[in-house]
């Protein structure tokens, strides 16, 4: 470290002093010293945040609790009769919080998240899966004609389920990949992006299978 | 989001929809994706020994703006080079459809099925050429 570095950076956490005490905060989103809230993006990442390890496999109703547990404790509420950093400061945690759990909820989220922890940036740019886009232009034509007959409307079906049950599939086996990765194996990142890549156009026509198919049932 | 009346006219009456026979060796094919959004985009070009586009078909899975892009650029490469097709830029296709910012990746998504067929149809034709002396004879 270059012996001209500012004081704060000398302190052992990577967050810089209390905004209002000006004494080391400690690594809670409190002060040690004078308990005022403090900045929580600084902690480190969103695995941190909620006190888990970093890995691909969450327990979602763990995750709620620490979730709500915390933004209890950054409501804005409890701050409005407070000092303007508290009150801006309660109102970016609670931001940074909301952004933290839809980001862990959701595997492709918390997926290209850990991805992007792990190993720097988020690529995305794996081989082309070239069988499944001839699968989806193939629903793309069924979703587009005006009336479909009973059979075109049980592929449909099929197609759908089928869609929804592959992306399960992929997402469930990219915690066994991940646990590669976090252990040290660099070759699974390309499998994990690769199916990562499938899983999104996976859900994105399961999506629009499942809208087409309500709006014809509505119609009926 | 408004879309622009070019774009509207393309997606409600599409040019040049539909297939080629992706096995003819003076078609090439093109298929990409765009994960983002889910749009996927299948374009093919059937090319002559004087490597003039003669036909275009195109198979779009998206949204107005994908479907219009695609559309366009169909139109746009008949009757061009493959040379002259390769110019096409996206920023073309933004400025003929009026496209606005967050539908500037459709419009790549359509040069990139471009680019894609072209390759498709040099890499098999290397192939054939290398396969049989007679062809090279015949282009030069």
């Amino acid at each position: 470290m270059p012996v001209n570095d500012s004081p704060q950076t000398e302190t052992s956490s990577a967050r810089s002093l209390c905004w209002s005490c000006r004494q080391d905060t400690g690594k809670g989103p409190f002060c040690k010293h004078c308990i005022k809230i403090q900045p929580v993006d600084e902690l480190g990442n969103y695995f941190d945040l909620f006190d888990l390890g970093k890995s691909f496999e969450i327990d979602q109703n763990n995750l709620k609790k620490k979730f709500f547990a915390l933004s209890r404790k950054f409501h804005p509420d409890y701050y409005s009769s407070g000092q303007d950093e508290e009150q801006k400061l309660a109102r970016d945690n609670t931001a940074y919080l909301n952004h933290a759990l839809s980001t862990l909820s959701d595997p492709v989220q918390r997926a290209e998240y850990l991805l992007s922890l792990v190993s720097g940036s988020y690529a995305n740019s794996p081989t082309p899966p070239q069988e499944l886009f001839e699968e989806i232009l193939e629903v793309g034509e069924l979703l587009e004609s005006q009336s479909l007959s009973i059979d075109e409307n049980t592929r449909l079906t099929h197609a759908g389920e089928s869609f929804r049950q592959r992306q399960n599939e992929l997402a469930d086996s990219l915690a066994e990949l991940f646990s590669q990765l976090l252990g040290g194996n660099d070759g699974a990142k390309g499998e994990i992006e690769s199916r990562l890549n499938q899983i999104k156009y996976l859900r994105k026509t399961g999506a629009r299978i499942e809208t087409a198919l309500m709006e014809k049932d509505n119609h009926e | 989001m408004a879309y622009s009346d070019k774009v509207i006219d393309h997606f409600k009456n599409p040019r040049n929809m539909g297939s080629l026979d992706k096995n003819d060796d003076s078609v090439g094919t093109g298929i990409v994706g765009a994960p983002e959004c889910g749009d996927v985009m299948k374009l093919q070009l059937k090319i002559n020994d004087d490597n003039v586009i003669e036909d275009a078909k195109f198979k779009t899975f998206g949204c107005g703006s994908a479907i219009a892009s695609s559309s366009l650029a169909t139109e746009w490469v008949k009757g061009k080079t493959v040379d002259e097709a390769l110019e096409i830029k996206n920023t073309d296709i933004v400025n003929e459809l009026s496209l606005p910012p967050v539908k500037i990746h459709c419009s790549v998504l359509a040069e990139d099925a471009l680019k894609a067929a072209l390759a498709d149809y040099v890499e098999k034709n290397d192939k054939k050429n290398l396969q049989g002396a007679d062809k090279k004879e015949r282009v030069a």
